[in-house]
């Protein structure tokens, strides 16, 4: 009876630890689906509002989807689009996520996508650093740095 | 040798008619040419040089716009400092049509960035606004004013803000997210609108040639 609870109990472990490799595999690959690059952040004041920017480049073949983003750096973050209104009127709104279609890049720039931070925490110096993590339902979380950065020449 | 031609004088100065009508197209060719040398391709298409609104710079100084600016040429751009995307474009396309400006040594240039959100944009607030991205104030100020008088300026430049997302803070704030009009308005000396443009997509070199236009 001893025995057969021995093997019973290491059959558990060895399939849970099994499990355990498994999953942090898939994790660490998944990941490194979705690749973030040229992140910056405009430059702004306490308790105002400023713009997260990048590119999010999903390598693998299946589309995926960002829903959401978090920071230490304001209260509320949202993910928005800059949209034409009439008349070359300009406006924003927040949306629910962004698909990122397999093999392909979406780009959060000026003027378009953008994650907004609203109520910032403390001041945003050019040269700082903004720490975010971005939430994808397949890919799970990938943190991101993201320089403060004065505007570019031309955005 | 005398010569009998009716239709040839060689000698005007005989024929005091004739040299009256000589010097009066004179007069109207320099008339011309300097009405050439002056003028500009820029129509006028708002005239504000009758109107005086109220405004309070960031630094807390009253001003009449476009009045206190009589004899300058200013680049006006319209923003709300909540505004995370468009209108910190517009304040980076100003400053940068400044800095061409400046770079050039034109004078008697000046810029101006004036809230529709008065309720929020108080001048501390523009002042921090402007502190935090380093602005050259020398010949640029940041205006808001009394809700009434900015509603009339933006109604007689034409820029419109219309309330659109809103979100409110853990402090109870309500900050409103407005849909507006993207522009920067070009105008002359005598406080008349000269050229609008996108403010968010203004190509600097155009406003800067059209500057030196104005400044000829």
């Amino acid at each position: 009876m001893k025995s057969i609870l021995s093997i019973l109990f290491l059959s558990l472990l060895i399939i849970s630890c099994g499990k355990k490799d498994e999953t942090a595999n898939n994790t660490i690959q998944t990941q490194q689906q979705i690749e973030i690059i040229n992140t910056w952040v405009r430059v702004s004041a306490q308790n105002m509002n400023t713009a997260l920017f990048f590119e999010v480049k999903n390598k693998s073949l299946n589309p995926d989807t960002l829903y959401k983003v978090t920071s230490d750096a304001a209260e509320i973050i949202e993910i928005h689009e800059t949209f034409h209104h009439e008349n070359g009127m300009m406006g924003m709104r927040g949306i629910e996520f962004v698909e990122v279609p397999a093999k392909a890049t979406v780009i959060f720039k000026p003027r378009d996508l953008h994650v907004m931070f609203i109520n910032l925490n403390n001041d945003l110096m050019l040269g700082d650093s903004v720490q975010a993590e971005l939430l994808f339902r397949k890919s799970g979380s990938v943190k991101i740095s993201a320089e403060v950065k004065e505007m570019m020449k031309r955005e | 040798m005398s010569i009998n031609n009716p239709y040839l004088n060689l000698n005007p100065s005989h024929n005091p008619s004739h040299n009256l009508s000589h010097n009066l197209n004179l007069t109207l060719i320099a008339a011309l040419l300097l009405f050439i040398s002056c003028s500009d391709n820029l129509p006028i298409l708002d005239d504000l040089s009758g109107k005086n609104y109220k405004l309070i710079s960031q630094s807390e100084f009253a001003f009449n716009f476009p009045g206190d600016y009589k004899g300058k040429i200013v680049v006006a751009g319209y923003i709300f400092t909540n505004c995370p995307d468009i209108c910190p474009l517009t304040t980076n396309n100003l400053r940068l049509i400044q800095e061409k400006i400046n770079e050039a040594g034109i004078k008697n240039v000046e810029f101006a960035a004036i809230s529709f959100d008065p309720d929020v944009d108080k001048p501390a607030v523009l002042k921090k606004y402007a502190e935090i991205r380093r602005m050259d104030l020398s010949n640029f100020t940041f205006f808001t004013g009394e809700k009434n008088e900015i509603e009339s300026l933006m109604k007689d430049v034409g820029v419109f803000a219309i309330p659109g997302d809103s979100v409110q803070t853990s402090s109870g704030n309500n900050m409103i997210f407005y849909i507006h009009t993207d522009r920067i308005s070009l105008i002359d000396s005598e406080g008349r609108i000269r050229k609008n443009y996108l403010g968010s997509q203004t190509d600097t070199e155009e406003v800067a040639a059209d500057i030196k236009e104005l400044s000829n």
